[in-house]
């Protein structure tokens, strides 16, 4: 499911599902999205790490134990907000899946005063615009709409996530703002001033695009030169002024000590790494990341979004294509949902989240938090804002 | 962007015929057309490949990329050939009838035009048909009609797993090229010279080779988990049967040949002669 939006990742699982009825087909998904993958019964799950198996157990055994967490795997947040809660989560109350759950009315109880003790404070000031569109659109070759007018903003310092299934135009509207693709009306403004007639070049110094694949910007086989790429180019810079960037963008990416190394030697996550660090050289006030990251585990999930968090509280302006959920929770403090190239949604993330109508049009779905607050009869976007609350205290 | 080479799938009696065929029409056409010199046949053969463009349903803009590019080509060809032997008309037909004296050896003959006549000829004989080819051939049946007339199906598939995939690699190639330029590499007409951008398109070949190479590991694995090249023989799910129309397109293109050969000793040689 690694590259499907969450309503299509749900029809997956619910296609197999299908499948395994029907057909009686012995069945292995090879998945770490637990929580996704558990939208169905399974009957058996197995843990592996370091290349051995840890557990082979039910779902309802596996998540009343800590293993998800002690190998790196996010578990369904249902499961979190239980145990930050404090409720001691044993077999019999089926933990396996959201719909099998049973609480007891003093696990409830427990719940909610917990939920109550998260103080809700009212946001701070407004930060000024950053990056805006007005009137955006844009069509593919063969005269298809890709973007319909679209009038979107970004302030500086936030972090904010842009959401919506596979092809409703998330990349095509980071591309057309980053001249890759030429829009067919409305205008692109930086701190107010119009730079539709920049070159990609001239944007790539205020607007930087990092690919969701690495291998596509990575051109030199040593990591030193990739990095300092953009800074050669530019011909501004001495010699000195580029070591001494370059040095402070590898320690920042934590990259540092493999310095001296090829490219070829790095994993995928450390090659993201370095097309990251191949355009913090240029100090772009603004990065655009596509999915950044698609396709890893919870570990190296969690670093780089730490990392990417770190970026945005030394002041980058960030903006996320995803289309996790959990990513756009859990890190951005807005969001915009775009559907078949219109943006239909611009608020907090738990606003979106709960907004039934808006998740269907949007092919996101419910998360189990909300089916949670269901289950306990509280109010579902006050239930999610107040879990990110407690969240992002507890992972600082 | 529709590119260089696609396939275009529209509904006509050439997108009908097998892609083993058009190939088999494809190289007696190119044959016949390369070799002659008679004029005759090189005024009939541009007409007949004009209208199988009309009856294609292909248009002018779906391959003006290739069609211009070509006819540069075409006039750079002519220019160079004027520019190094100006007389080679009158060689061929043995006779100099000057039309203007233009400057020092390059003298205007008759016999020079027609033959550069005969070349523009050429060229417009078998453009048509090449893209033709490209254009309304689609790549798995075609992969299953070359398996048809005897190349190993591993072969087949190779070549149409090329064609296939020449769209994604052109897109491919577009995403590179922008991330480059966001990096700083200029490769935006109004703000560079032609050598410099040259050589920033060539530090692109790297990532794309890379990728492409990666696809190339993924692409055969999957190929392997379904069985692909277990067996000596395999059935296809695209293939088409020989039918009619197929039988007369290969058989034209046959009597096509043979009458460029025939011409041949008609002629006493490759050359129709109307000087004499």
């Amino acid at each position: 499911m690694a590259n499907l939006d969450p309503a299509s990742g749900k029809k997956t699982i619910e296609l197999i599902d299908q499948i395994h009825k029907d057909t009686g087909a012995t069945i292995i998904i090879v998945e770490h999205r637990i929580e996704d993958v558990l939208h169905r019964s399974v009957d058996r799950v197995v843990l592996m790490g370091e290349g051995s198996i840890i557990l082979d157990t039910t779902p309802d055994k596996l998540l009343s134990s800590d293993s998800l967490i002690s190998n790196g795997i996010r578990e369904p947040l249902y499961v979190t907000a239980l145990k930050y809660a404090g409720v001691d989560i044993t077999e019999d109350m089926r933990p396996g899946m959201m719909d099998t759950l049973i609480l007891k009315d003093d696990d409830k109880k427990k719940i909610k005063e917990w939920m109550e003790g998260i103080p809700d404070k009212a946001q701070g000031e407004e930060r000024p615009v950053l990056l805006e569109t007005k009137n955006l659109s844009f069509s593919y070759p063969n005269g298809k709409k890709a973007l319909k007018n679209i009038d979107f903003s970004i302030r500086k310092g936030e972090m904010m996530s842009i959401v919506g299934r596979n092809g409703a135009g998330k990349s095509s509207f980071c591309k057309v703002i980053c001249g890759f693709e030429k829009e067919s009306e409305g205008a692109i403004y930086i701190n107010g001033e119009n730079i539709s007639n920049l070159s990609i070049k001239e944007r790539a110094e205020k607007i930087a695009y990092v690919m969701q694949n690495p291998n596509q910007m990575i051109t030199k086989p040593m990591i030193r030169d990739e990095v300092a790429l953009g800074l050669v180019m530019d011909g501004r810079y001495s010699k000195e002024e580029i070591d001494e960037r370059v040095d402070e963008a590898l320690k920042i990416c934590g990259l540092y000590p493999f310095r001296s190394w090829p490219i070829s030697a790095l994993s995928f996550g450390q090659k993201k790494r370095v097309t990251i660090a191949s355009i913090l050289v240029m100090r772009p006030p603004v990065i655009i990341l596509d999915e950044p990251t698609a396709g890893q585990d919870f570990r190296h999930y969690t670093a780089i979004m730490d990392f990417l968090k770190s970026l945005n509280e030394a002041g980058y302006t960030i903006l996320l294509i995803t289309h996790d959920m959990h990513l756009m929770i859990e890190y951005s403090h807005r969001a915009v949902v775009f559907t078949e190239g219109e943006m239909v949604a611009d608020g907090k993330s738990e606003e979106i989240l709960t907004d039934d109508s808006l998740l269907e049009k949007a092919s996101l779905k419910r998360t189990s938090l909300s089916d949670l607050a269901k289950l306990l009869g509280v109010d579902e976007t006050m239930f999610i804002r107040k879990f990110i609350k407690y969240d992002r205290e507890v992972r600082k | 962007m529709s590119g260089v080479f696609n396939y275009i799938n529209r509904k006509s009696p050439i997108h009908n015929l097998t892609g083993a065929s058009k190939l088999i029409v494809l190289i007696l056409w190119s044959l016949a057309a390369m070799t002659t010199f008679d004029t005759r046949l090189l005024v009939v053969l541009p007409i007949i490949s004009l209208i199988f463009f009309k009856v294609s349903g292909i248009k002018y803009k779906d391959v003006s990329f290739v069609i211009n590019f070509t006819f540069v080509f075409m006039i750079l060809n002519n220019l160079l050939i004027f520019l190094f032997s100006p007389e080679h008309g009158v060689s061929i037909y043995g006779t100099r009838h000057v039309l203007w004296n233009g400057i020092g050896r390059w003298v205007v003959t008759k016999e020079q035009l027609f033959y550069q006549l005969n070349v523009v000829l050429k060229y417009i004989s078998t453009i048509p048909i090449v893209i033709l080819f490209v254009s309304t051939t689609d790549p798995s049946e075609f992969a299953s009609s070359l398996n048809r007339v005897g190349i190993s199906y591993k072969i087949a598939y190779s070549v149409s797993l090329a064609l296939r995939y020449i769209p994604d690699i052109q897109r491919e190639y577009h995403e590179i090229s922008v991330a480059q330029q966001a990096r700083g590499l200029e490769l935006n007409k109004e703000k560079e010279g032609l050598i410099k951008r040259l050589k920033c398109a060539s530090t692109l070949l790297f990532p794309l080779i890379v990728s492409s190479m990666e696809r190339i590991e993924v692409i055969a694995n999957a190929m392997e988990l379904r069985g692909f090249g277990k067996n000596k023989k395999r059935t296809w799910y695209s293939s088409r049967p020989f039918r009619t129309g197929d039988i007369l397109a290969i058989a034209s293109s046959v009597a096509i040949m043979v009458i460029s050969l025939l011409l041949n000793f008609v002629n006493n040689g490759r050359y129709f002669n109307p000087f004499v």
